[in-house]
């Protein structure tokens, strides 16, 4: 009977044994593993850090301001605002007192310019009056005006991978994150941060920027996405059988609610039909070019405007 | 001067030097057609792999695309993560290679900018937000040549700055503590 049991025991006794020197036999070769590559391991350790960074990025949200940037920007942007001012002094001086030659000549051409625009104006005048009376007719919503802070230019993003931009306005004049950026051209970009006297944005023709269009004389909506160089941008979305031509003047369609409806984006410079697919291709070029732009204008009223309601106006 | 003193004395100035240059980065020195700025940050950084012990190449690199990131219009952490990666590339190739004096660091220089602008790019490209090729090799030819012939004038400065501040008996020291030897 003894024997019996101590036959049961040994077995798994044995094997426990075995596990053991199994164990110490593995954790032998993993230290003797670390002590000769542990170099090895800590470079590749060392490879595998950026990864941090990477994980942290939230991509969907604007980039959150720290204490370090808020402090860089009461000290580099000043600088770099006054080193901007005194370039475009020096531009100046020398455009206007050293550059005069054939000044008279650009004087005349200028004049029959003016002229010109002058003639175009009447005109327009006549369609703005036309449109004002048919828009009374039709008692429609008169488009807001918009409400906007100008900004100067001070410096752009040096890295080059991104068009952003840096402007002498910030949350003390009334700007926030995603207010959009525009010019007497058409529209510029989104504010992306926001500083206490300065702001940063990005501008349309950058590739990670979007907005939603239309083409006022087709009614044909899409996507406009930058593609940084040439400053170009792509029409995405644009279904097969929308009427879009070269030439065509694109605008906002609001339905991106960062841009209020009906500001300028640019002009249809391609238009690609591929054999198959339902899609088409278009390539604009942006009517705001950045290389000429020294001042833009934020828009801050971004509240929907409530729309009177006409049948109350049509009974008065 | 003391050493402790000299040590307290670096940061501000290295600092101011960062900020002025960071100044002139966004406000002037541009190259024509959008094709970038030679930057202050990716000089140190690839001085920093030049130089300095695998750990310290990992550190400073983390601290120095930090301060180099609150101008950058892209999220913060690609353009940390693109830096450090560069630094580590170019330390790999440090490492394999004897290189010594003006031109080497100048190679290095290039060679730093290439690791820098493709890794952007490629992580730009995951995210959708990348710029088109040509732009990217418009972009890399214009300024690593002009980071090469940057880095070639400005070496004997990195130098002095290191033999001043006694940085070459710190990274013995770091060499003997830390596991890499």
């Amino acid at each position: 009977m003894n024997d019996e049991l101590s036959l049961s025991t040994r077995a798994p006794l044995r094997l426990l044994k075995y596990n053991h020197r199994l164990q110490s036999k593995a954790l032998m070769l993993f230290s003797r593993f670390f002590r000769r590559n542990r170099s090895l391991l800590f470079k590749v350790l060392l490879f595998l850090s950026p990864a941090i960074p990477l994980l942290m990025v939230k991509a969907p949200e604007m980039p959150s301001l720290r204490i370090y940037d808020r402090m860089q920007s009461w000290i580099v942007h000043p600088i770099a605002e006054v080193f901007t001012e005194a370039t475009r002094g020096a531009a100046y001086v020398w455009d206007h007192y050293f550059m005069l030659v054939g000044a008279s000549k650009e004087n005349e051409s200028l004049k029959r310019e003016v002229e010109n625009l002058e003639s175009q104006l009447l005109s327009h005048e006549e369609l703005r009056n036309e449109n004002q009376r048919l828009k009374t007719t039709l008692a429609m919503p008169e488009l807001p005006a918009l409400s906007t802070i100008a900004g100067e230019i001070i410096g752009q993003d040096p890295a080059g991978e991104s068009l952003a931009f840096f402007i002498n306005v910030g949350s003390r004049h009334g700007v926030k994150p995603r207010m959009p950026v525009i010019s007497p051209q058409g529209i510029v970009g989104t504010i992306t941060r926001v500083y206490s006297h300065y702001s940063m944005f990005v501008a349309v023709q950058d590739p990670s920027h979007a907005v939603d269009g239309m083409i006022p004389r087709s009614r044909a909506q899409f996507i406009t996405e930058g593609r940084g160089l040439s400053l170009t941008g792509r029409l995405k979305y644009l279904d097969r059988s929308a009427d879009i031509r070269v030439g065509d003047l694109v605008v906002t369609s609001g339905l991106d609610k960062v841009f209020p409806k009906g500001l300028k984006i640019g002009f249809i410079i391609k238009v690609d039909r591929p054999r198959t697919g339902v899609t088409q291709n278009a390539e604009l070029r942006p009517s705001a070019d950045l290389s000429y732009l020294e001042e833009v204008l934020v828009v801050t009223n971004q509240k929907p405007v409530p729309t009177p309601p006409p049948a109350e106006e049509n009974a008065l | 001067m003391n050493m402790t003193q000299k040590r307290w004395l670096e940061i501000p100035i290295l600092l101011a030097i960062i900020w002025f240059c960071q100044a002139l980065e966004l406000s002037i020195v541009h190259m024509p057609y959008y094709l970038g700025t030679p930057q202050i940050i990716s000089l140190i950084v690839a001085y920093i792999s030049f130089s300095r012990g695998w750990a310290s190449t990992v550190l400073l690199s983390a601290v120095f695309a930090f301060i180099g990131s609150a101008n950058i219009g892209y999220a913060t952490g690609f353009f940390i993560a693109a830096h450090i990666w560069s630094a580590l590339c170019t330390k790999t190739v440090v490492s394999a290679l004897t290189l010594e004096g003006r031109p080497a660091f100048a190679l290095l220089v290039a060679g730093y900018n290439f690791f820098l602008k493709s890794l952007t790019w490629t992580i730009l490209k995951s995210v959708d937000a990348s710029p088109t090729l040509s732009l990217f090799f418009a972009q890399f030819i214009s300024q690593t040549l002009i980071m090469a012939i940057v880095a070639w004038l400005l070496f004997p400065f990195f130098q002095k700055w290191d033999d001043y501040f006694m940085h070459a008996s710190d990274e013995d020291n770091l060499r003997q503590s830390t596991l890499l030897r």
